[in-house]
C-alpha cells in the first residue's frame, strides 16, 4: 500500500472528495502518530431538500484511489446518530463510497484514513530532545512545534497531531561502568585473557591468571559471574528502565527501547550503551508548540547497579 | 518595556537548551490575544535562522543583522530553527532577542541566552619516546578533554606510521569465522529475495577487518533496521546473524568478549574509545608510531584531531593495547 508523502498530495485528495458534495462543509485532519494514520474527516451539512435531491442525482457516490486508503467510514449525526455500513466497495483500483444512505441525514461525516509516510509526519513537526544533559545532569529537554501550519491551514479548519513521538537517547554506558566494581571488570578481563591465550608456552602466565581469578571470585561470593551479569542485564531491559525515567509538562512517557548500538533481534544477553526514551505530545492550531522535560533518575539507577555487587 | 523573563502569563518564549555546538536549535513564541504588528529577531552567537515557522512575511536587515517578521497564518505562534557552529571554545554563548511591536505601537522585548558546548582534544604531555615492556606503560601520552560533552575517540594511522596496529589475532579469527558464516547465509538469501539483492551485496564486500564481532553488529544492526522495512526479509536476515553467532562463536566469545570490550571502551567520564581492542605491535628495536586521534560528539560531528608521532621502544617483540599508551583526563568548564 503506498503512503501519503506530502501535504500537497493529501490536499489534492481532500479537494476531490470535498468538491463532490454540495453543502456546508468543515474539513479536519487528525494524525494518529501511534498508528501512522492520517484521518481526513469532512462534516457535511445538507439540510435543504433541494440540495439533497441534487446531490442524490449528481453525486450519489464518490471515488478515491484505492491504493492509499486504509479505511473509509461514514457516520450520520442528525436527526439521529448512526454508523453507515456496507456503502463502500472496491472496483478497478478505486474505492467507491455510496453517499445515498448518508444523504438521509442532515449532518453526516466521511472519514478517510490514510497511511502516513514517516517522513511526511516529520515534515509537519520540528522536534528536538537535547542530546545529553549538560546544565542539569538528569534533565533532557524536549520540544515539538508545527513547521508548516500554512500548508495544513489551506486544507483544514482543524488539525490534530496526536501523540507525536520525541526520542531522548540516554547514554547509560558510563553509569554502568562507574557502578560495576573494578574487581568484576578485572575478572572479566582475566577470563577473556585465559580464553584467548592459546599459547602452550605461556603456562606460567596462565597459572598466575588462574590464581588471580580465584582470588577475585571470592569477592563475588556464592553467585557466579555469569549470574551477576544476567541480573545486570535484567536491570537493563527497556521495561525495567522505565522505572528510572519520567516526564513533566506537555510530554507523556510512552516507552523505552534499547539504543540502536545493539542489534535487538539477536535476543541474547546484551548490555546496551544507550536507551531510547520515547515521549509523546499533542499539537494543534491552538497549541502549535509544546515543551517538556524528561527526568532520568540516574542516582536510583546507579544504586540498583551497585547493589547487585554488594 | 523590557522584559527579561521568558514566561509571562500571556507569553511563552522557548529556546532550546543544552546545546552541542553545530546543532540546530528550535525556538518558539506563543502569545495570547491579538497578533503583533511585527516581531524583530536579533541573533548573537548563533549562526543564522535556518527555518521560520508560521510567518507570512519576513525580511532580513543585513546591516543590523535583524530579521523582521510580520503576519501569521495561525494566530498566536511564531517558531523557527537556529543554526550554531563548532568553535574551539568549550562553552560559548548564543542569544536571541525578540522585539515585539504591538499594533498600538508599544514594544515588548524578550531575550534568552544559552550556553553552547563542545569538547576539544588537547595534547598535554608528550614523551620523547615510550618504552614498551611487560609492565604498565610509565610515561603515557597525556590528552586532556576540554569541555563537558560526551566524546568518542577514534584512532587513525598516519602515513609515516611504522608500528603495526590491529585487533588481537584471536578476536580477528572469531570475526572472520563469523563473517564467513554471514556471507554464506547472505548468498543463499540472494536467491530467495532477489528484490533485496542490492542491500545484500553490501554484506558481501569484505569489511574493514579491524573490527570485533560486537562492533560489526553495532554498525550494521542500525543499517539493517533503517533500510529493511520488509519484515519477512528482516526476519530471515536476523536469523543469519543469530546462526552465525551461535554456530561460529562460542558462548564465552558471545558474552565475555563483548562485555570486556564494553568495559574497556571507557576512557574517562563520558569519553569512549571507538575501538578499544586495537593493539600495537612493537618489534624488537622499536618503531615510530604516527597516529591521529579524532573526537566525535553524540551528533557524530568531529570537533578536532590531534596528531601524535612518538618512537616506541621494546627489547623484544611486544603487543600492547593501544589505549594503554594514553592518559585521558577531562577539564570541566562552568
Amino acid at each position: 500500500m503506498s503512503k501519503i508523502q506530502d501535504t500537497k498530495q493529501l490536499i489534492e485528495i481532500i479537494r476531490t472528495v470535498s468538491e463532490s458534495i454540495r453543502g456546508e462543509k468543515k474539513n479536519s485532519l487528525r494524525i494518529e502518530c501511534m498508528n501512522g494514520l492520517g484521518i481526513y474527516g469532512t462534516h457535511i451539512k445538507v439540510d435543504n431538500k433541494f440540495s439533497k435531491w441534487v446531490n442524490g442525482l449528481t453525486h450519489g457516490s464518490i471515488e478515491v484511489p484505492e491504493s492509499q486508503v486504509y479505511e473509509v467510514r461514514t457516520t450520520g449525526f442528525s436527526p439521529y446518530p448512526q454508523t453507515i455500513k456496507g456503502n463502500v466497495w472496491r472496483f478497478d483500483g478505486k474505492l467507491i463510497v455510496d453517499l445515498k444512505p448518508a444523504l438521509e441525514f442532515d449532518l453526516f461525516s466521511i472519514e478517510i484514513s490514510y497511511r502516513m509516510d514517516d517522513e511526511f509526519l516529520n515534515s509537519l513537526v520540528r522536534a528536538r530532545s537535547s542530546p545529553e544533559p549538560l546544565g542539569d545532569q538528569v534533565k533532557y529537554e524536549l520540544s515539538a512545534q508545527l513547521r508548516n501550519p500554512e500548508g495544513l491551514e489551506m486544507g483544514f479548519s482543524e488539525v490534530e497531531i496526536e501523540e507525536f513521538p520525541v526520542t531522548a537517547r540516554v547514554h547509560i554506558a558510563d553509569r554502568i561502568n562507574m557502578n560495576v566494581p573494578d574487581y568484576v571488570k578485572e575478572l572479566l578481563s582475566i577470563e577473556t585473557d585465559l580464553l584467548g591465550d592459546r599459547n602452550p608456552h605461556a603456562s606460567v602466565r596462565m597459572v598466575e591468571l588462574q590464581r588471580k581469578k580465584t582470588q577475585l571470585l571470592r569477592k563475588l561470593g556464592k553467585i557466579s559471574l555469569s549470574d551477576k551479569i544476567k541480573d545486570l542485564s535484567l536491570i537493563l531491559t527497556p521495561t525495567h528502565f522505565s522505572n528510572y525515567v519520567k516526564t513533566i509538562e506537555d510530554f507523556k512517557l510512552h516507552q523505552c527501547e534499547r539504543g540502536p548500538e545493539f542489534f535487538q533481534a539477536l535476543g541474547m544477553l546484551q548490555l546496551p550503551k544507550s536507551m531510547n526514551v520515547i515521549s509523546r505530545t499533542d499539537l494543534n492550531f491552538k497549541k502549535p508548540a509544546a515543551k517538556g522535560t524528561m527526568i532520568y533518575e540516574s542516582k536510583k539507577f546507579d544504586k540498583e547497579i551497585s547493589n547487585l555487587f554488594k | 518595556m523590557v522584559c527579561s523573563n521568558e514566561h509571562t502569563e500571556d507569553i511563552d518564549f522557548f529556546l532550546g537548551e543544552d546545546i552541542i555546538q553545530g546543532e540546530n536549535i528550535p525556538f518558539y513564541l506563543l502569545w495570547k490575544g491579538a497578533d503583533p504588528k511585527e516581531i524583530t529577531l536579533e541573533l548573537s552567537g548563533f549562526k543564522s535562522i535556518v527555518e521560520l515557522h508560521n510567518a507570512i512575511k519576513s525580511r532580513t536587515v543585513v546591516k543590523e543583522g535583524k530579521t523582521v517578521v510580520s503576519g501569521f497564518y495561525v494566530p498566536g505562534y511564531l517558531g523557527g530553527l537556529l543554526s550554531t557552529e563548532i568553535t574551539n571554545i568549550p562553552i560559548n554563548y548564543g542569544s536571541l532577542t525578540l522585539n515585539i511591536l504591538e499594533k498600538n505601537g508599544s514594544i515588548k522585548s524578550l531575550n534568552a541566552i544559552r550556553k553552547m558546548y563542545t569538547t576539544r582534544l588537547d595534547l598535554k604531555e608528550f614523551p620523547e619516546d615510550i618504552s614498551i615492556g611487560d609492565s604498565k606503560v610509565e610515561n603515557k601520552i597525556s590528552i586532556e578533554l576540554k569541555g563537558n560533552t560526551t566524546v568518542f575517540l577514534g584512532i587513525e594511522e598516519m602515513e609515516k606510521n611504522e608500528c603495526e596496529i590491529d585487533i588481537p589475532s584471536e578476536v580477528k579469527a572469531i570475526f572472520i569465522k563469523f563473517y564467513e558464516s554471514i556471507q554464506k547465509g547472505v548468498n543463499e538469501l540472494k536467491e530467495d529475495f532477489p528484490e533485496h539483492q542490492e542491500t545484500l551485496e553490501l554484506f558481501l564486500v569484505i569489511p574493514d577487518t579491524k573490527v570485533s564481532v560486537t562492533q560489526f553488529i553495532e554498525k550494521y544492526g542500525e543499517k539493517i533496521k533503517e533500510s529493511f522495512k520488509d519484515e519477512i526479509f528482516l526476519d530471515a536476515f536476523s536469523t543469519i546473524f543469530i546462526t552465525a553467532l551461535f554456530e561460529q562463536v562460542g558462548i564465552e566469545d558471545r558474552i565475555l568478549k563483548p562485555l570486556n570490550e564494553y568495559f574497556e571502551s571507557n576512557a574517562d567520564d563520558k569519553a569512549y574509545f571507538l575501538n578499544p581492542l586495537l593493539q600495537i605491535r612493537v618489534p624488537a628495536g622499536g618503531c615510530l608510531m604516527a597516529i591521529k586521534i579524532k573526537a566525535n560528539d553524540l551528533l557524530k560531528q568531529e570537533s578536532n584531531e590531534v596528531e601524535i608521532k612518538v618512537p616506541l621502544k621494546a627489547n623484544e617483540e611486544t603487543y600492547k593495547p593501544l589505549k594503554d599508551l594514553f592518559l585521558i583526563t577531562r577539564n570541566i568548564y562552568e
